[in-house]
């Protein structure tokens, strides 16, 4: 099995535990971004997973290059050139304290990227899946053509496609967004959505939901999955419905929609160690189950365990064997040491 | 109207945030950046302030905490905010450099990401009127000339401003290959010389830069005889291998026709040397603010960069009294003690 996923990698520099930005001396330094954390969740499941974008021909470009290489990726796509990789700021939110980036992406060597740069005919050659999210095509206007063409290429090599809406407010306005984003519905297979991107991209609300006030209606995302994949002709559509308690506190569930049946996923209670990555590391673990062949339950169960794990582990990426989300998945939610 | 706000020196220029992985690991293989805040002009204003007089620095930030962070690391430093704007864009951005340590045979690497940085961005208008006549001397470099048309625009602006509002112009060519070529420096720089009293220019930037020949202090009193420019320095920094350096410079003042000349610091270790050649700016500045004298300018100037070698960080950290004993043990042969008790 091959999956491809293309997009922006960036460098992200957090302080120390929950140091705020103005406080802390130092920054760690890693890498993420919504379809590189999808193709690093797959490399950790085993699956031959390449990862797509351009990096500066520089030694910030190299560190992001070997931060995937470590973990098993496929790097051997990836363009060097342009000028700068983006950059985002983390504070750590905790308890009521939200949270905190700041973004410094503007001009990275992803967003100058031009369609010379990529040899999609090469990058898709025996591909199994590629995924991308909506944060790709909202970093500039030349990504969302780059974008458009690897759905075409994919396509063309009869490449299973999954997107994950991701919709950025801070990159493109909603109603940007709906217009670039529906054009590259028509090559979508697997969409995936939070309790928010749906509404955000498509105009698509959930009835009896306020997600700041941490209530979720199950029964309104039913009807939310069912008017994306009427509207789409989507194959399936999964939807994460993440209740916000707190910075810390958050429930955590999901539902599938295959165009017959809905799939929910038990409810978790998720005390966070890092939830950037979580949504992406549901992506990783919902791709790897269907490529398995897992049925609806089993597969969103799989992918709900998956990210479930991801917010308990410091970092953009998910690092989880097949062994310990499936457990996860099969009822052990004790949290008692593995020996 | 009373004024109340009056510094000794001012300065103009783009404030980065420098990034560098631990002392002797790779920035390739860097987990942790310490943040420091770095930047030509504020390591002068920061260099002066510590030995004890009043300035500021005038420059742009991203309204963001990463801007609030610097703005609180020039605070620190005893360096006025009052002249910062800070800018509300979206696209917001402080100028980042990275930088890694040599250690011989591997030498030092910057990996500059400052386009389209905030400061590149600044206006006139955002500058009080009254700035131009708040300081005995103002200073910046060719960086503020080179980063883009616009700062190019104001930095010309700026220094005529300065000069009509009485201040002293001081400015430091620093020229930077990888920001302009040498043709469009020495055009742009030439344009500013005439309005500049105190000029810090290096051997290799006035032999290669500005194509000039002949001996080093006759290169240095034809800027005199050019532009009108009253005192030259140069510094000469040997480098021995990354971590040992010998730093010694000479001045030319044209009002007494003169060079001063002082044995040079010899075995420096060098823990970082970003921001020694700001530090003897602050040095000699703060020797001709403070005396008036050419001579202290010189000492000040050698001493405050051979110990800024030994600190990490773009800053200088050496108060009056410790430059003041370097400056004393410089010129004693006889015992020295062997640490400061």
């Amino acid at each position: 099995m091959k999956t491809v996923t293309f997009g922006e990698i960036m460098l992200r520099l957090a302080p120390e535990g929950y140091y705020r930005f103005i406080q802390a001396e130092s920054f760690g330094a890693t890498y993420g971004g919504g379809e590189a954390n999808v193709a690093v969740s797959l490399a950790n499941f085993g699956v031959d997973s390449a990862f797509v974008t351009k990096l500066p021909k520089n030694d910030i470009g190299q560190a992001a290059v070997n931060s995937l290489r470590r973990y098993g990726v496929d790097t051997s796509k990836i363009t060097r050139g342009g000028d700068r990789i983006g950059i985002y700021f983390l504070e750590k939110g905790a308890s009521q304290r939200p949270s905190k980036v700041i973004y410094d992406r503007a001009g990275s060597a992803i967003a100058t990227a031009a369609s010379s740069d990529f040899n999609w005919d090469e990058i898709f050659g025996g591909a199994d899946w590629f995924h991308f999210t909506g944060i790709t095509p909202a970093i500039s206007d030349s990504a969302a053509a780059l974008c458009l063409e690897a759905c075409r290429a994919a396509k063309k090599h009869h490449v299973t496609v999954s997107c994950d809406l991701n919709y950025r407010k801070n990159l493109w306005s909603r109603e940007k967004a709906g217009r670039v984003m529906g054009g590259l519905m028509e090559y979508v297979d697997v969409c995936i959505s939070n309790e928010e991107d749906a509404s955000d991209v498509f105009g698509i609300k959930a009835a009896n939901t306020d997600v700041t006030g941490g209530k979720i209606s199950n029964e309104g995302y039913r009807e939310v999955a069912k008017k994306l994949a009427d509207a789409f002709h989507f194959d399936k559509v999964a939807i994460t419905l993440r209740g916000s308690i707190s910075a810390t506190d958050n429930n955590w569930a999901a539902m599938l929609y295959d165009g017959t049946d809905y799939y929910l996923s038990r409810n978790y209670l998720i005390h966070i160690v890092d939830r950037v990555g979580g949504g992406d590391s549901f992506g990783g673990g919902l791709i790897y189950a269907l490529l398995n062949g897992y049925h609806g339950q089993k597969a969103i169960d799989f992918a709900v365990a998956a990210s479930c794990l991801k917010h308990s582990i410091e970092g953009d990426f998910n690092h989880v064997s097949v062994d310990e989300v499936a457990k996860l998945a099969g009822g052990d939610a004790s949290g008692r040491v593995q020996r | 109207m009373e004024q109340r706000k009056s510094f000794d020196a001012l300065t103009f220029g783009e404030i980065m945030l420098r990034l560098s992985p631990e002392i002797n690991e790779r920035i390739v293989g860097g987990d942790v950046f310490k943040k420091c805040a770095g930047g030509s002009e504020l390591n002068v204003s920061s260099g002066i302030s510590l030995l004890g007089l009043r300035t500021g620095i005038i420059s742009k930030l991203p309204r963001n905490e990463i801007g609030t962070f610097i703005k609180n690391r020039i605070r620190f430093c005893g360096v006025s905010d009052d002249y910062l704007v800070y800018d509300d864009g979206g696209d917001a951005r402080l100028g980042i450099y990275y930088y890694e340590n040599g250690a011989h045979p591997r030498k030092p690497c910057v990996v500059y990401d400052r386009k389209n940085s905030s400061f590149n961005s600044i206006r006139l208008g955002e500058i009080p009127e009254e700035a131009y006549t708040s300081t005995r001397l103002f200073h910046t470099s060719g960086i503020s000339l080179a980063l883009s048309p616009r700062s190019r625009e104001v930095t010309d602006e700026i220094i005529r401003r300065f000069r009509k509002g009485g201040a002293k112009i001081s400015f430091d060519v620093n020229y930077r290959a990888n920001l302009w070529s040498e043709d469009e420096a020495r055009e742009s720089v030439g344009k500013v010389l005439p309005y500049v009293d105190i000029l810090f220019v290096s051997a290799e930037t006035s032999r290669r830069m500005f194509r000039k020949k002949g001996s080093l202090h006759d290169i240095m009193k034809s800027y005199c005889s050019d532009y009108g420019v009253r005192i030259v320095a140069t510094t000469d920094r040997r480098i021995i291998s990354p971590k040992i350096h010998t730093f010694g410079s000479i001045l030319y003042s044209a009002e007494e026709d003169a060079f001063y000349e002082e044995p040079p610091y010899t075995n420096i270790e060098v823990v970082d040397r970003i921001g020694s050649g700001d530090a003897y700016v602050a040095g000699v500045l703060f020797g001709l603010l403070k005396y008036g004298e050419n001579r202290k300018a010189l000492e000040f100037g050698n001493a405050t960069a051979a110990v800024k070698n030994t600190i990490p960080g773009d800053l200088p950290a050496s108060d009056f009294r410790e430059v003041e004993r370097l400056i004393r043990e410089h010129q004693n042969t006889g015992f020295q003690s062997e640490m400061d008790r």
